[in-house]
């Protein structure tokens, strides 16, 4: 069984590793028996921008788009637990949208996050104004009756 | 064009199903123990834009860390109330006593 290299079409013997005549490296593997070049071939040009992409996020343009973490920890620990729980949930999407590459949804998000910040903070303070009036209402109260 | 999101470009279909545990880290947060349950939150929260992006070991180690939160606050607010049970069975104990 006679086989040529695909190349220079010089007879090569089965299972040969490379051709004898120009050195390029042969697959081994059944029908086709043709040359392997040594280098991979280029990549599609939009695969390579993906891949670079992917590799080096801080290399690419990245547009500044504040996430709202650390506000809507501090209103979900000190305002409004229920209304801090979403503000916590799209501020932390935020950094994973924008290194994607969907820097529109990263805004939609960073928008979100910061909308439900101050719900948060204007629940918690309009509660705490309320229990404050009504502790000072009771105490007044009181005070008058002992007189 | 650098402008789309990887997700767009056809292989959406072969993403492996990652557990995100918002649910639950929301649940502890809200019954359980509000500083854990934030963590637990946070990072159930990246889990999906990260398999979107696709970013499968991130995924995963965001979906990790967000079951291990979960279950530390969990541990948490039951240690917790059972200390406060046991605290308030002994006030009633020795309030009956005197």
């Amino acid at each position: 069984m006679l086989l040529n290299c695909s190349v220079c079409n010089h007879p090569v013997v089965p299972n040969a590793k490379f051709c004898i005549a120009c050195g390029m490296k042969l697959s081994v593997d059944g029908e086709g028996y043709g040359s392997e070049s040594l280098t991979p071939p280029p990549l599609p040009l939009d695969e390579q921008q993906e891949l670079y992409q992917k590799s080096s996020p801080h290399h690419v343009q990245v547009p500044y788009i504040p996430n709202y973490l650390i506000h809507a920890i501090l209103v979900t620990v000190f305002c409004c637990v229920p209304c801090g729980i979403p503000a916590i949930v799209f501020a932390s999407q935020v950094n994973t949208k924008l290194y994607s590459g969907d820097i529109e949804g990263a805004i939609h998000l960073s928008q979100r996050a910061r909308k439900w910040c101050w719900i948060a903070l204007w629940v918690g303070v309009v509660y705490i104004a309320l229990m404050m009036f009504f502790q000072f209402f009771t105490t007044m109260e009181s005070l008058y009756q002992s007189r | 064009m650098s402008g789309y999101p990887p997700n767009q470009s056809g292989y959406t279909h072969q993403v492996p199903n990652v557990p995100n545990y918002l649910v639950q880290s929301i649940l502890v947060t809200i019954f359980c123990c509000l500083p854990f349950g934030i963590v637990a939150i946070i990072n159930a929260a990246q889990v999906n834009g990260k398999l979107a992006a696709g970013d499968i070991a991130g995924a995963m180690a965001a979906s990790k860390s967000a079951s291990k939160w979960s279950w530390i606050a969990f541990g948490c607010g039951v240690a917790f109330s059972i200390i406060y049970f046991v605290l308030i069975m002994l006030g009633a104990v020795a309030g009956s006593v005197e």
